[in-house]
């Protein structure tokens, strides 16, 4: 019933490994493929791209405007970006990391979405519900 | 998506699973089955006021239900609402699935046009 609560998507994508990573970084790119889902569009991306640095994007969907922001964790081009990911519903801070392997076929893209998982640094409510979510899971699958 | 993310429900279950020690009673209810308060309370280094606030938190998020046996309250784990942490989850999946079939979309086009 539970799936694991730490997300993770891999997709292999025919480029690169440095054009799938600037494409991360790339306002123009992030309007086109930053989607919510149907009906959805970006209104509007900006980044900083450097570690500390910020980026903002707006989506829109038939409620309106929804921003999105973080700040770059790690930019390792074009092996590993690391970015938090905040929205004004979502639980806040929780972390993305992408992964950029090379293959024959060009690049073996690994998004994983979790929260904070033990940082001394995120006090309290951002800290690792996962933790019990992903305990009680494995208890219902047993 | 927009209606879970706002669903308040979530937002109460997220809540009250961001405390340590709520999580713990979370835990022990799960692994050990229902208990009193009072004996959930002697488990950990603080006051029974203190524990019961915990748990009334829970009980609001409706990860756990309270009933009366012989004038003690017992507290049994509800695993239903975490359902809705999973749907999130699972909502959130194949949007980032859908993201990452569009880039790969548009690095194939440009690289057509680019031959």
């Amino acid at each position: 019933m539970m799936t694991d609560l730490s997300l993770k998507v891999t997709k292999d994508i025919p480029a690169s490994p440095e054009r799938v990573f600037d494409a991360w970084l790339d306002p123009e790119m992030i309007v086109r493929f930053m989607l919510t889902g149907g009906g959805s569009g970006v209104k509007q991306a900006s980044t900083d791209p450097r570690v500390g640095g910020r980026y903002d994007i707006i989506m829109t969907n038939e409620m309106g405007e929804v921003p999105h922001w973080g700040e770059y964790r790690v930019i390792d081009r074009p092996n590993r970006l690391v970015f938090t990911w905040n929205s004004p519903h979502a639980a806040p801070d929780s972390l993305v990391t992408l992964e950029f392997e090379s293959v024959e076929t060009g690049t073996r893209l690994t998004l994983i979405h979790e929260k904070f998982p033990s940082e001394a640094s995120c006090e309290g409510h951002t800290k690792g519900w996962t933790a019990i979510l992903g305990t009680l899971a494995a208890e219902m699958a047993g | 998506m927009v209606d879970r993310i706002s669903d308040p429900t979530l937002t109460e279950i997220l809540k009250a699973t961001a405390d340590p020690t709520r999580r713990r009673i979370l835990t022990i209810l799960v692994q050990d089955g229902p208990a009193r308060v009072t004996d959930l309370a002697a488990r950990f280094d603080m006051s029974l006021n203190a524990v019961s606030k915990h748990i009334k938190l829970l009980e609001k998020a409706g990860l756990v239900s309270r009933s009366t046996v012989w004038r003690e309250h017992v507290i049994s784990p509800e695993m239903a609402p975490l359902g809705a942490v999973d749907a999130w989850f699972s909502e959130l999946r194949s949007t980032w699935e859908m993201r990452l079939e569009r880039l790969s979309d548009i690095l194939t086009e440009e690289k057509e046009n680019d031959d």
